[in-house]
């Protein structure tokens, strides 16, 4: 009898496939796995739902994406990178454009974005757009964010100054 | 294995304390976050709430102010407008409720700021609320200040932040 083993409930191939050949291992990589997804979906990769249509027709209402915290550790937003902007906390954001940079003048005219006086190339915009604005001047710490979707009247269409604190990272994909 | 359960169970024996520690003796950001909670919760109505429970929750939400309580909203679109005293915004409170049939109110992300003296206090929280059912939110950031009044936590002030200039 020396040897030999008996089998007990489940078959032996369903415990290989379920918990691996050595458990204990398997057991130390669910943990790993478990602890990096929560590291990277807490800290690195925040999961968001887009809601609201300002970002159409680039980003559609219910959306499924994610911010990336990392992308600004080593850099500034820059021209034209869609970025998260936080209210009080991370747990809702705005998604919105980046047009204008620090110490920039910016201004629409008939739909039309100037910055310093300079009309804009957006490849982005699809709708028609008339908003006209006055010129704001952003300070060194700010930079302008506004939706794609400028076919909405400006009144209804959340946009500004975003001071760089705001910002929590870039929207991924 | 033996040790592993032993530092497992200590683990969790640890958690726990520190838990009914938390529960028995708050911190005051813990008693002010509920207190605010609590405020979103009356502020909230289903639709077709009778008026007289309408009134009761005004009337109760209205003992989380103090007598001279300011509220200043500034909100694209509408305006400025600045209410004082308590029951100013109380009868502000329940014009607003008149006007719709149903509010959803949740205080999100509070952060508090605790003043060194322990008797003010500054939390800053987004207010998500759904009106009338409609799928869109009304999302706004606000700042409240606080202060202690005879042993309770009460707004002092509410104010709009603008998330963007």
């Amino acid at each position: 009898m020396d040897g030999e083993t008996k089998t007990t409930g489940a078959s032996p191939w369903l415990k290989t496939v379920v918990f691996g050949r050595n458990p204990k291992r398997t057991a130390i990589r669910l943990a790993i796995l478990i602890i990096g997804t929560f590291i990277l979906f807490k800290f690195v990769l925040i999961p968001i739902r887009i809601t609201g249509i300002s970002m159409e027709p680039t980003y559609h209402d219910g959306r499924v994406n994610f911010i990336n915290r990392l992308a600004y550790r080593h850099s500034d937003p820059r021209r034209g990178d869609v970025v998260g902007i936080r209210y009080s906390g991370i747990h809702l954001m705005l998604a919105k454009r980046v047009v204008g940079l620090p110490g920039e003048t910016v201004a629409f005219s008939n739909g039309k974005l100037y910055i310093n006086g300079e009309a804009m190339e957006e490849p982005y915009l699809k709708f028609r757009s008339s908003w006209t604005t006055p010129e704001m001047k952003l300070k060194l710490n700010e930079y302008f964010v506004v939706g794609d979707n400028r076919s909405m009247p400006p009144d209804a269409h959340e946009h500004g100054a975003a001071e760089k604190k705001r910002i929590v990272g870039k929207v991924l994909l | 294995m033996k040790n592993v359960f032993r530092l497992v169970l200590l683990l969790g024996l640890i958690a726990l304390g520190y838990w009914a520690w938390t529960v028995m003796f708050p911190s005051p950001q813990e008693v002010i976050r509920g207190r605010l909670l609590k405020m979103a919760q009356l502020a909230s109505f289903p639709a077709g709430q009778g008026n007289l429970s309408r009134v009761a929750d005004i009337q109760r939400l209205g003992t989380y102010f103090t007598d001279e309580i300011e509220v200043v909203m500034d909100v694209p679109g509408i305006g400025t407008h600045t209410f004082n005293r308590r029951e100013e915004v109380t009868q502000a409170a329940m014009g607003a409720k008149s006007a719709v049939s149903s509010v959803k109110a949740d205080f999100i992300d509070i952060e508090i700021d605790l003043a060194p003296s322990q008797q003010l206090a500054n939390a800053n929280l987004t207010l998500r609320a759904t009106v009338n059912g409609q799928k869109d939110f009304v999302i706004q950031e606000l700042k409240f200040s606080l202060k202690k009044v005879n042993g309770d936590w009460l707004v002092n002030k509410i104010q709009t932040v603008k998330t963007l200039k």
